[in-house]
């Protein structure tokens, strides 16, 4: 017995490391990741990835599809934010075929995708609260989401997978009762933002489990080709909006909020923010709505000529981006997608070791992952 | 693939009128453009329908379709790009106003690390890496597509290297840690391997799938029971492999 007490610590207590399996059926998870941590106690000491599980080979199927066929699988891609999906992919057509796009349709546009970050953030927003605990801002969240599907739902048809968007334009112009639908929804989500914030931005719990966790430095994360939130986070000021504006955007005065310390709770004020700011554009998008049709014309048959496009845009998640390379027939040769998670999701390993498992959780969260986008 | 151009051949007409129209319509396609593109329209045959890509651009313009790339001549970088590489810069292009230069393998490494600090370009941020996949060109048959941003300047840039099918391609890991995923998705989806790279396996595909599925010769309608049968004890339907390249209509 004192011979054993003498001895070093190391050695009396048996410091094992374990491997833990998180995934791929974890509520956390977001949906099918499977992550192997390795741990020390319960600190993560190194971690691998596990993705694919929801791959569908929409790259490939592209190929053997016309132009205008693929545009549904950009729904299904980020699934929460499927108007954002269809709004990359079809101006990456329209630049390739040169057409340009009537005035209205890319007002409405802009308000359809905003609308959709909105949702997407709220849909974020929750999820990530309920992984940390805090239950009741999920049923809130979906709340208000629930109002932008329904104006979804009255404009598409779909309230999930909205295929909004067609290329040259819109399929349909949008219901008399559009605008001011929208306004109602405008007038009421600033204060329910704030009130998602009187519930957390003081809140005990949610302070400590989300400052100074999985925090980045700005060069770190320009580094790891991190873009969207995460990147803004760390306060690098790349908005694919404003740096090369796309669609009508360049029309629309808003700001980019940046961050400072680049942790878990700065990605949070990010994201409360910029759901504030797409409620600047959609109002400004609606004061300046113009008259005119909403399709422009596009042959029956796209065949863009021989070249290629890289088209990104902002989506919820970070630069989604799209790289057509066209033979002249009336297949794309070869569709890329830069998906926004996929890449981001590479700062987990960065970004969770030296934490506690329970960060994990977190830090999936703040990253902001939707599988069918990182699986494809 | 093949009967792309056969089909609807009665709104083929309609859709050159239309883009006929279109480029009529478009007074602001740039007059640089228009006069620098001239002389090629005139030499250059119409393209096939379906021809092999050579890998050497300004790629022939399509049938009556608008020229879309354009040499570049006035650029300060890549002026900088072509004096210091030389011979390796085989092609300094813009197509729809983006900007491709194609670059040696044997340069490939040495031209990121330049791009990544020359104070001229600061492209800090990799935004995409991907490949495509030629067969029909020999010793070739790949092109690394790398697509970079610079945050401080905010520009664009692609980066083109050709491959031949088994070469290896130099890792941009060292450089853009951001590349790291990227890299082990074309590795999975091509087969390319990636020297350097400290960590390459399949990352969507599980480790021991046969096959790249993103080559041009891999088919889409493919079933692969063995593997089924090894990992999930669950076969579908008894699967006659040498149907793959049978049609699914036909099949049917």
């Amino acid at each position: 017995m004192q011979e054993e007490i003498t001895k070093p610590r190391e050695t009396l207590l048996d410091a094992e490391e374990m491997a833990l399996n998180m995934g791929p059926q974890h509520p956390s998870t977001h949906g099918v990741l499977r992550v192997l941590l390795k741990l020390d106690g319960e600190t993560v000491i190194d971690l691998d990835c596990d993705i694919g599980f929801l791959h569908r080979g929409v790259e490939k199927i592209a190929e053997q599809d016309t132009y205008a066929m693929i545009t549904p699988y950009w729904d299904r891609l980020d699934y929460v934010a499927a108007v954002s999906g269809d709004l990359c992919y079809v101006e990456g057509v329209e630049k390739l075929l040169q057409v340009e796009v009537p005035r209205r349709a890319e007002y409405l546009r802009v308000i359809l995708t905003e609308l959709q970050r909105i949702a997407s953030h709220l849909l974020w927003l929750g999820t990530h609260a309920i992984d940390i605990g805090a239950v009741t801002v999920l049923l809130y969240c979906f709340r208000e989401r629930e109002e932008i599907l329904k104006i979804f739902e009255d404009f598409i048809g779909a309230r999930l997978t909205a295929h909004a968007f067609r290329i040259g334009g819109l399929w349909w112009d949008v219901y008399p009762e559009f605008e001011t639908r929208v306004r109602d929804f405008l007038k009421i989500i600033p204060d329910r933002i704030t009130e998602y914030e009187t519930l957390l931005n003081t809140n005990r719990i949610w302070l400590s489990r989300t400052v100074g966790i999985g925090v980045l430095p700005a060069e770190e994360a320009i580094n790891l080709s991190l873009t969207g939130p995460v990147l803004r986070g760390s306060g690098v000021n790349y908005d694919v909006r404003k740096a090369q504006p796309y669609s009508a955007y360049a029309d629309f005065d808003f700001e980019v909020p940046l961050g400072e310390n680049g942790d878990t709770y700065d990605r949070y004020l990010i994201r409360m923010e910029e759901m504030r700011q797409s409620v600047r554009i959609i109002e400004q998008a609606l004061d300046g709505l113009p008259e005119g049709p909403v399709m422009a014309k596009v042959p029956k048959v796209i065949k863009p000529p021989v070249g290629e496009i890289y088209h990104s845009i902002e989506a919820p998640k970070g630069e989604l981006g799209v790289y057509l390379v066209s033979d002249g027939t009336g297949k794309p040769y070869r569709m890329r997608i830069r998906p926004p998670a996929y890449i981001n999701l590479q700062s987990l390993k960065r970004m969770a070791i030296g934490h506690l498992v329970a960060d994990v959780v977190a830090i999936i969260g703040t990253i902001d992952i939707v599988l069918g986008e990182v699986d494809r | 693939m093949a009967d792309d151009n056969k089909e609807l051949p009665a709104d083929k007409p309609i859709a050159e009128n239309e883009s006929d129209k279109k480029e009529e319509a478009k007074p602001d396609a740039t007059l640089a453009e228009r006069t620098e593109a001239k002389p090629e329209g005139e030499t250059a045959k119409p393209a096939p329908p379906k021809a092999a890509p050579t890998g050497h651009k300004p790629a022939p313009p399509a049938k009556k379709g608008p020229v879309v790339t354009v040499e570049i001549t006035d650029d300060p970088l890549i002026n900088k790009i072509k004096e210091k590489f030389g011979d390796a810069v085989t092609e300094a292009v813009a197509t729809f106003g983006q900007q491709i230069v194609r670059v040696k393998k044997n340069s490939y490494l040495d031209l990121c690390r330049f791009l990544q600090t020359d104070e001229d370009a600061l492209f800090d941020l990799c935004a995409d890496l991907t490949a495509i996949h030629w067969p029909e060109r020999k010793e070739e048959e790949f092109d690394v597509v790398v697509q970079l941003y610079s945050t401080q300047k905010n520009r664009r840039l692609r980066i083109k290297v050709a491959l031949a099918d088994g070469d290896a391609c130099p890792s941009l890991t060292a450089l853009w840690s951001g590349t790291d995923w990227m890299e082990r998705e074309a590795y999975d989806m091509f087969g390319i391997k990636f020297e350097g790279h400290k960590d390459l396996r399949r990352i969507l595909l599980p480790e021991d799938w046969p096959g790249h599925p993103l080559r041009k010769e891999y088919p889409v309608e493919y079933r692969d029971n063995e593997w089924t049968d090894k990992h999930l004890q669950y076969r579908e339907i008894d699967y006659d492999t040498s149907l793959i390249d049978v049609k699914y209509a036909e099949r049917r």
